[in-house]
């Protein structure tokens, strides 16, 4: 067994604060972890506050803060666990485990440009990529961030050059899909070695991963799926690939090479 | 107070010695090599470890969705994936035999002579301390109709068990049937051979959120297990495995007290990966604290 192990400690909120509509920011400052280990792509899972719920709840990291030894996960409110929170105030304790999922290190030294293709709360994991990228490896990343409008936007704290933004009311950058923002760019470097890394709704990542497909750009998709345990023993969130293969979107996943997925099988 | 030194928490089941009442419910674990993983988690500290569903040949299980909450509980459907018992006995069997704490194998047939092929592997195979019948499986010469519905196919399926292998048998009844019939699906398979009874598989509900037909788990069906714990009690005398929305301290007597020898948790596992080792070490304090030497004073306790 070479696998990590996974960690089931207290952190303490260091900080949880709205960042944009129905959004939030919470950094965590675990008491008996690591930080520096976790992985772009990786993520915890939160013990659920309702106590209720039966469900382990998987959040994506999106930044980690190696100095102070915390990170932050980005999350929405989207129903009673997340709403529960989103009241936790500064310095209160909560559980969780991880890191977990195969996140990856990107070589952009291999690419012209790596670009990180983000839809609404899609957005999280892939600050932690940038971030890797352009701070530790000097590599040039550029984000596409999609939103419904303005007021969902989160403030990803980017100069304009790495930062093209797409709204679906126009209230903010380019009016429309960031599947079409992406397609106008991709025509342009169609001869260039490009890496895109996406997340969002399944409907997006399916077409940016077949345009990169078209182009040979390389092409990873984070995907996300409801999960019982998140660490891969109950198969609720195995999906079959392409090739036949089961993959457990939390132990396999969640970053998985676009080729392989069979989008049909995500349901 | 009767304070007392030492508490012996070992119980026997299905000639099995397990150093603590506390199980795995097949299905919530795999095959060990996910929880193990986790740090504070030590298979070795359990009563026995139990597989994940396995059939005779490999399965990709059902398409997605495959789980949703539902009344404090969840809803599956998984559909059985898993490699095959012919790389579970060569791959898995092993890994999970490495803690020292007895394995138990669960086989799922969707015929009678698919169980009887499975439980000849597993006798041969090294590692395997017992069976786990899982009789809640469509009967697919049957109407696909699960073999645990009806006495006489259930016994047949044990029977048939009981033929292939000299391993301890545990037939797992399922709750999707008359409460009035349980007791009599339970005799049958005592009569064939099982040396003990683990209940209750997942109770079957229909179009909750995608799911068209799943088995819900958790703390909704409690009550529903200790009910039919207690009826089938009556009727046997082979030891009883009880699960079911088994969270705490409380919960755990609450089933010794039923008439279980040992008890198995499934679904806690998903919102507290050491749920185990907390309940493992809260028994043996509450026993401690409660002057209790031995869990046979547990057994049976609400009938005296």
């Amino acid at each position: 067994m070479a696998e990590n192990p996974i960690h089931v400690c207290q952190a303490k909120i260091v900080s949880n604060e709205q960042i944009a509509k129905d959004t939030w920011e919470l950094f965590l400052e675990p008491s008996d972890f690591d930080v520096t280990q976790i992985l772009p792509g990786q993520f915890i899972c939160l013990q659920p506050l309702n106590s209720q719920s039966a469900m382990a709840r998987p959040f994506s990291i999106s930044m980690v803060r190696t100095f102070k030894g915390i990170f932050s996960i980005w999350y929405k409110v989207v129903g009673e666990n997340t709403r529960l929170l989103s009241q936790l105030p500064e310095g209160q304790q909560i559980k969780f485990w991880g890191p977990l999922g195969n996140g990856f290190i990107p070589e952009p030294n291999f690419y012209d440009e790596v670009w990180l293709v983000g839809g609404g709360i899609g957005i999280a994991p892939l600050c932690f990529f940038k971030k890797g990228i352009t701070e530790y490896q000097e590599g040039i990343a550029k984000v596409f961030y999609g939103a419904k409008s303005k007021d969902e936007l989160i403030d990803l704290q980017l100069d304009e050059d790495e930062l093209t933004i797409a709204t679906d009311d126009g209230s903010a950058g380019y009016h429309g899909l960031v599947t079409g923002l992406f397609f106008d760019k991709a025509k342009e470097y169609k001869d260039k070695k490009i890496l895109v890394i996406t997340c969002g709704p399944n409907k997006m990542m399916e077409q940016i991963s077949s345009l990169c497909g078209l182009l040979k750009f390389d092409c990873y998709v984070i995907l996300e799926r409801i999960m019982a345990c998140g660490i891969g023993a109950c198969l609720g969130c195995s999906i079959k690939m392409k090739s036949g293969e089961m993959k457990r979107i939390c132990h396999d996943g969640p970053v998985i090479k676009a080729e392989e997925v069979d989008w049909n099988a995500l349901g | 107070m009767h304070s007392v030194k030492q508490v012996d928490l070992s119980v026997k089941i299905a000639r099995l010695i397990l150093q603590n009442p506390i199980m795995l419910a097949s299905g919530c674990f795999g095959y060990g090599e996910e929880f193990f993983r986790i740090e504070g988690f030590d298979p070795s500290r359990l009563g026995a470890i139990v597989s994940k569903g396995t059939t005779l040949l490999p399965r990709d299980g059902n398409l997605q969705p495959r789980i949703c909450e539902h009344r404090s509980g969840m809803v599956n459907s998984i559909g059985l994936e898993n490699p095959g018992i012919d790389v579970v006995v060569e791959k898995k069997v092993p890994f999970m035999a490495w803690f020292g704490v007895p394995v138990i194998l669960n086989i799922s047939g969707f015929t009678i002579e698919e169980f009887a092929i499975m439980a000849k592997k597993a006798n041969s195979a090294k590692g395997v301390s017992a069976l786990e019948v899982n009789i809640s499986c469509p009967n697919v010469h049957g109407g696909r109709i699960p073999f645990g519905c009806d006495p006489l196919i259930a016994g047949q399926v044990t029977a048939a068990v009981r033929e292939a292998t000299d391993l301890p048998i545990i037939v797992k009844l399922t709750p999707n049937v008359d409460e009035g019939i349980i007791g009599v699906i339970a005799q049958a398979v005592e009569a064939a051979g099982a040396d003990a009874i683990s209940m209750i598989n997942t109770v079957k509900v229909e179009n909750v959120g995608n799911i068209k037909i799943g088995g819900l788990s958790g703390r909704p069906i409690k009550q529903t297990a200790l009910n039919l714990i207690k009826i089938v009690r009556r009727f046997v005398s082979v030891p009883i495995i009880g699960m079911g929305g088994i969270y705490n301290v409380p919960d755990v007597i609450e089933f010794l007290k039923a008439g279980c020898k040992g008890v198995a948790v499934g679904t806690a596992n998903f919102s507290n990966p050491l749920v185990m080792m907390e309940l493992k070490d809260g028994l043996g304090k509450y026993c401690l604290e409660n002057g209790i030497q031995n869990l046979s004073q547990f057994y049976g306790a609400e009938n005296h």
